[in-house]
């Protein structure tokens, strides 16, 4: 038996409540789970920080090639991308746009696959000021902050699947753009892309035609079950339309952050929140896509990734009713204390949700 | 920043000599070295999002108020690994630079804030400061609703009112225990418990079992009143303003028992409620309301003889104007 053998493997790293000075330091040893990773990776939460900070931070973009799988598959709310070339040249023009963009890693959530792989959700708090012309619009010179997180399959080093998250709306508000303007000149570039079509489709009717879940004889335990808790969580209150639930599963000193400038505090604005979208979309179903939970420091974090799906059938957040089919991608991070949700981050392209409204989709 | 290895829990004292150092001597850097590079800076009204924001905001403090003298300060909370602590500061200063309060005017300030700081690994990974905005605008004889006005963004600003506020369920009155009470620290907890109950409960009468009778209540804007009733009107002014008020704990400090007996604490609380009632504005507004507080409690035997209470006025009248500005647009509640 070899040295390294009888060395039981370091724990892998948490984020916490760990400085970014920290996290960047070269670890000495590589988790055996590491399988086909650089050897500079000591484990997955290392890979995410450090890859992120390296490409996006230290400006090599050129890393993508190394990092991310030849057919990688890019799903966003606004649109799909497949191959490295297109991961490339999104990076750099967001940095064109957002020079200075930093990333502040917030967490990172994973699991581990059955192939070998990773499953990550990195919840990004990004701080930049808009000094080239993007997407939105002409360059403004304004900062702002906006929340991303990512979801990443990850194989030997490489990304081969990303499902991104980004609170666009807020980021054209902060940026001094009339949203509604921005969303109805970008509205037509969604049904045009093929490709992104027929995902949106599928996800619509696969959220649309997903049976309800048979009631538990009794609740999951955050803490020992995350995985059956956010199920049985997602299904009470939004597929059966029991509200009130909120009130067993969140702690009632619970803070939302959701998303376009939404920050909800306790039950009553919870629920409001839940029944807003819901009355939008009165026929909407949610579709959980993954879930996976990792332990933190005084509780633990899940992170969710789901799909909504209705008819804009409702007055309310999104205007008089258009009658179309809309898609909402969002991913969840709960940070659970005593069983219970202490604090919420829900990230979704509500920019991309207008689109769709306006687009005729 | 410093390049030795960072202390693995931050204490009182620390976190005491780096505020001083920052006010005496602008030593920026050592109190930027007790934050995370990802703390949340809770103003009361705003987020400052990085310890690099953050440094941004001080420097501009520094720069605006300049001259200055610590005239108070206090911070307590146990040493721990991972915790709370609380300060509270009173630093005279000259209006020396143009800012929000308008161009410099040479004028002597003091300035007042309390804050809570949340660390963990020995650096503050959240925090929570409520400057006396309200103060500084009087003695710079700055109009405090002209200052909240500037503050509404122009342009396509969308006022989140959703759900309602909680005081209790339906048509049931509020638990009588006060929500997360067990959790916060021992000491705390009859405190809290005794506001809950004069808040949640509106058992005003309970208010000469919380505070003594000739108990000092320094308020926002600077005021500095004694005796219950003082406090019964503090909290009037809320409650009456906002008639479906509700309080949450969301977090506290203890410190040590001091050598006279007494012994400190800090509480921070968040009040929701619904701007129905006379106060803030000539007129109500309708605008639900979230008042982010900071109370420290100095308390001899279980009697309160000094409380410093402190939330930013200002950011509750600029909410108040952006929600005005909102339902004027129909951008209430409403992205479309």
């Amino acid at each position: 038996m070899s040295q390294s053998d009888q060395i039981p493997p370091a724990p892998v790293t948490a984020v916490g409540q760990r400085d970014i000075s920290d996290l960047l330091q070269v670890k000495p040893r590589q988790h055996p789970s590491m399988h086909g990773f650089d050897s500079d990776y000591a484990d997955i939460v290392d890979y995410i920080i450090r890859c992120t900070h390296r490409m996006w931070e230290e400006k090599d973009v050129g890393l993508i090639e190394d990092h991310y799988g030849e057919g990688v598959e890019i799903f966003t709310l606004a649109g799909y991308s497949r191959g490295i070339d297109a991961v490339v040249e999104g990076t750099t023009k967001t940095l064109a746009a957002f020079p200075d963009r930093s990333l502040c890693g917030e967490t990172v959530i994973w699991c581990h696959k059955n192939d070998n792989g990773f499953l990550s959700s990195h919840r990004i708090i990004s701080h930049m000021t808009n000094s080239g012309n993007s997407e939105f619009g002409p360059a403004s010179g304004k900062r702002a902050t906006v929340t991303t997180i990512a979801d990443c399959l990850v194989r030997a080093n490489r990304i081969v699947e990303e499902w991104l998250v980004r609170d666009n709306l807020s980021l054209v508000m902060q940026l001094g753009m009339d949203h509604r303007a921005v969303a109805r000149r970008l509205a037509g570039d969604i049904s045009r892309q093929r490709d992104y079509r027929d995902w949106r489709e599928r996800q619509i009717d696969a959220a649309l035609s997903c049976p309800a879940a048979a009631v538990a004889a009794a609740p999951a335990a955050a803490g020992s079950d995350p995985e059956a808790f956010a199920r049985q969580a997602l299904e009470a209150i939004w597929n059966r339309r029991r509200f009130g639930a909120v009130r067993d599963i969140y702690s009632p000193t619970c803070l939302c952050y959701a998303p376009s400038g939404r920050v909800l505090f306790g039950h009553g604005e919870i629920i409001g929140y839940i029944i807003s979208l819901l009355g939008a979309l009165p026929d909407a179903r949610l579709n959980i896509d993954h879930i996976c939970a990792t332990p933190g420091d005084g509780g633990s974090e899940i992170a969710v990734r789901w799909y909504l799906a209705g008819h804009h059938h409702g007055d309310g957040i999104y205007g008089a009713p258009s009658g179309h089919r809309v898609l909402i991608m969002a991913v969840t991070h709960w940070q659970i204390v005593d069983d219970k949700i202490a604090a919420e981050w829900t990230v979704f392209d509500e920019l991309a949700v207008l689109r769709q409204i306006y687009g005729g989709a | 920043m410093s390049t030795t290895a960072h202390p693995q829990a931050l204490t009182a004292q620390q976190l005491d000599s780096a505020q001083q150092n920052f006010h005496r001597q602008a030593a920026l850097g050592p109190l930027l070295d007790c934050y995370l590079n990802r703390a949340v800076v809770c103003t009361g009204g705003s987020e400052i999002h990085s310890r690099k924001a953050l440094g941004e905001q001080l420097l501009a403090e520094l720069q605006t108020f300049d001259e200055r003298e610590v005239l108070q300060q206090q911070v307590l909370g146990p040493t721990a690994a991972a915790g709370a602590l609380a300060s509270r500061s009173s630093v005279a200063a000259r209006h020396s630079s143009a800012s929000v309060f308008g161009p410099a005017s040479g004028a002597a300030v003091e300035l007042c804030s309390l804050a809570l700081h949340l660390h963990s690994g020995g650096r503050i990974y959240r925090e929570y400061r409520i400057v006396d905005r309200l103060l500084l605008a009087q003695q710079l004889a700055v109009d405090p609703q002209h200052l909240a006005r500037r503050q509404v963004a122009a342009g396509s600003a969308v006022y989140w009112s959703l759900g309602e506020v909680n005081t209790g369920l339906g048509q049931l009155p509020p638990t009588p225990t006060a929500v997360g009470v067990e959790q916060l620290p021992q000491p705390c907890r009859r405190p809290a418990q005794l506001l809950h109950q004069i808040w949640n409960l509106r058992q005003l009468q309970l208010l000469p079992q919380l505070y003594s009778d000739d108990t000092i209540y320094h308020g926002p804007g600077g005021s500095r009143q004694q005796g219950v009733p003082a406090v019964r009107q503090a909290c009037l002014k809320l409650l009456a303003a906002m008639p479906d008020a509700a309080l949450f704990f969301q977090h506290a400090a203890a410190g040590e028992v001091e050598a006279d007996g007494s012994r400190s604490m800090a509480l921070l609380w968040r009040l929701l409620g619904t701007h129905r009632g006379p106060g803030f504005t000539p007129a109500p507004s309708a605008a639900r309301l979230h008042v982010q507080g900071i109370s420290q409690l100095r308390l001899r035997g279980d009697k309160v003889v000094e409380e410093w209470t402190l939330y930013d006025e200002i950011a509750v009248l600029r909410d108040i104007f952006l929600y005005r500005e909102a339902v004027a647009r129909a951008q209430l509640n409403c992205l479309a």
